[in-house]
């Protein structure tokens, strides 16, 4: 049964470069590379395998600013068939965040709809339940394995301390972890059909919503001393005395 | 000018090639290089990623992406293993983009698509044991034999020879040279020793004998006769494209200097708080600016024009000089643990020392950069833009 597949995605910034001011603890996000976030690439991945047992399309949404047409790209080097770029992105919001996606799920006709289960960057984890309750279609969440029978959704989901598996009717909404699978490396043909497929870029008119305040992002203060024992002789006493006089 | 900023496309291509090669090459570096062994599975992987064949069109397998995705591709496996570089330069460069460039259409059909799949790994051969910088006089031989040719002589120093099932061979036809497609199991057709080598070790580099070995003419590369003209072109792509193995080499040198001199500390410092360390950091590093510079531009006029000798020969005289400098001084920065063999350092160094000899000594490519610049001077009466 050939399906329709939107995969959900964002671009944040590259987390391995980040760094954390040292005088005022703040997080340095300016300059960084913008990158596909990893979740999404497990979506993306997720939905792929899926139409490549199932047949069907994929159409990734993100909404994101102008810069995020790459991240669309590298979706459609993992597989996407068609991409929607939302503008007008401003900032962690999620009761907004998922009105705006919803609004572009409802539009394209479909049987699932991925994302990953929380994004790197604000940790809500709010958006798989939001989106679901806005479509009003069932979700399964933290799925670390999706299969198709017979016209329903079945996922393997991973819980605090085990792991169940339930089944739903399509359309659903399926937010899945990072276990599911080990995104590709998009091979180069792919790469190169990156820049031809069909990416529909679009401003929203969804305005703000309830937008998070940021208490605090600070990082706390951790400061690391490196010692170095260089007399082996005196060893491990040593070390211990180190030890119990840095944590009083 | 050179364009030496990465197309979306490029960017994308060295992110994955850079993923691929910190997943799949960097771990095994090392034991590619102690136990002189290619890995072949790695090697078949690039193939389904479609590294194999950029610059072959679609129809045959390949993605039709061109030089500088080639150049890029060479550049990040040289960080990780320069060997792996040289033997995907010889089946993507030497061997396979020679077929597609001079291949008949059924030729190209029938070989290509194996050759991008990783399926079948290629090889060229050139290289004589009596005929090395002058490689045209070569004593490899094909006499014509009922419905094609049989081959007489031997090659040596042959990369991926001792694995290789394509070989692109180069033979004497009358006074004039040809080339020909032998296959590993064309009878007349054996395989010598593999060589114990200083660095470059896992690619394996071998001998191939040839004793009557019958081609038929269906088998033969481009017209006979035009040999000259095939080694000539394919030899200034080749220059350009293994001399950004290099500047990936070189990239991994500087990392780890920069990284060995604000960490080791001696008389109370960071080495690198020292004006003589800096001094080899500021070489380093502006010889290889100029390496990566030189490469982008070869590669964009030399795609345009294989025959331009004077391109390629200075940027492969130039950044393999600079990266065995590079790789030698960061085996100094490192001291005596650069010394020792459980260091990369010391790899980086023994495999750059390839780069002066491999694809033209750095002799011959003084030669030649020479030649050039007093040839064009007595036609133009100026220096070539
Ligand atoms: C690891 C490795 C892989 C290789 N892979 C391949 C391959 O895939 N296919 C292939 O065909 N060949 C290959 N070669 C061979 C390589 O191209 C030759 O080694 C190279 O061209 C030099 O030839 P030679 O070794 O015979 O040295 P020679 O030509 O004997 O040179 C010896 C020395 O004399 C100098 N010299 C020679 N002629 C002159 C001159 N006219 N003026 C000034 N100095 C001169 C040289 O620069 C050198 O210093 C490979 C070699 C190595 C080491």
């Amino acid at each position: 049964m050939a399906l329709n597949i939107i995969v959900l995605i964002k671009q944040i910034v590259d987390i391995d470069l980040l760094k954390v001011n040292p005088s005022t603890g703040s997080p340095e996000v300016q300059n960084l590379p913008l990158r596909l976030e990893n979740l999404s690439k497990n979506a993306v991945e997720e939905a792929v395998r899926i139409k490549e047992k199932n047949g069907g399309k994929i159409y990734a949404i993100c909404f994101g600013t102008e810069k995020s047409s790459s991240a669309m790209k590298e979706a459609f080097a993992m597989g996407v068939d068609e991409g929607f770029v939302i503008t007008g992105y401003q900032g962690n919001d999620p009761a907004r965040t998922s009105m705006v996606l919803a609004e572009k799920i409802r539009a394209i006709p479909h049987d699932i709809v991925l994302l990953g289960n929380q994004s790197a960057e604000s940790y809500t984890g709010l958006l798989p339940g939001k989106i679901s309750r806005i479509l009003g279609e069932r979700l399964l969440s933290n799925a670390i394995k999706i299969e198709i029978v017979n016209g329903r959704a079945r996922a393997t989901m991973a819980m605090e301390s085990e792991t169940v598996t339930a089944e739903t009717q399509l359309p659903a909404v399926i937010s899945v972890t990072q276990e599911i699978n080990e995104p590709r490396l998009p091979p180069v043909m792919q790469i190169l059909q990156a820049g031809r497929k069909p990416m529909n870029v679009s401003a929203t008119g969804i305005k703000e919503v309830t937008p998070n305040k940021i208490i605090s992002n600070i990082a706390p203060k951790s400061e690391r001393r490196k010692i170095v024992f260089e007399d082996i002789e005196k060893g491990i006493p040593e070390v211990a005395k180190a030890i119990r006089e840095a944590s009083r | 000018m050179p364009q030496t900023v990465d197309t979306e496309t490029e960017s994308m291509l060295r992110e994955s090639v850079r993923a691929f090669v910190k997943k799949e090459v960097a771990p095994i570096a090392k034991k590619i290089d102690r136990e002189d062994q290619f890995p072949v599975e790695v090697f078949r992987k690039m193939g389904k990623l479609g590294f194999l064949g950029v610059t072959i069109p679609e129809e045959y397998g390949g993605s039709a992406m061109g030089y500088r995705a080639q150049g890029i591709i060479e550049e990040e496996l040289g960080y990780a293993s320069a060997s792996l570089g040289l033997s995907y330069g010889a089946h993507s460069n030497l061997c396979m983009d020679s077929i597609y460039r001079n291949g008949s259409p059924e030729i190209r059909e029938t070989y290509l698509p194996k050759l991008c799949s990783g399926e079948w790994i290629g090889s060229l051969c050139l290289t004589e044991p009596e005929s090395g910088s002058d490689a045209l006089a070569m004593k490899t031989h094909a006499e014509k034999a009922d419905g094609g040719w049989k081959i007489t002589g031997s090659k040596t120093l042959i990369t991926n020879a001792p694995l290789a099932d394509i070989f692109v061979v180069y033979a004497k036809t009358g006074d004039s040279l040809s080339a020909f497609v032998a296959l590993a199991t064309d009878s007349g057709l054996s395989r010598g020793k593999k060589f114990d080598k200083m660095g470059m070790r896992g690619s394996p580099t071998g001998e191939l004998f040839f004793d009557s070995m019958y081609i038929p003419d269906n088998r033969t590369l481009g017209a006979i006769g035009v040999g000259k003209d095939i080694i000539m072109s394919g030899l200034n792509l080749e220059r350009v494209i293994l001399s950004f193995i290099f500047i990936g080499l070189a990239r991994r040198g500087i990392e780890m200097s920069v990284q060995y001199a604000s960490s080791r500390k001696q008389g109370g410092k960071p080495i690198g708080d020292r004006e003589l360390i800096q001094e080899k950091l500021a070489y380093m590093y502006t010889r290889y600016e100029t390496s990566k510079m030189l490469c982008y531009r070869a590669v964009d006029e030399v795609s345009k024009d294989p025959m331009n000798v004077l391109s390629a020969a200075s940027c492969i005289l130039y950044t393999t000089e600079a990266a065995e400098y590079i790789a030698r001084e960061a085996l100094q920065i490192w001291g005596g643990m650069g010394y020792v063999s459980d260091s990369e350092v010391e790899r980086l160094l023994r495999d750059a020392v390839l780069g002066q000899i491999g694809a033209g000594t750095t002799e011959i490519r003084k030669k030649l950069v020479g030649h050039e610049l007093i040839k064009n001077y007595v036609k133009n009466g100026r220096l070539p833009e």
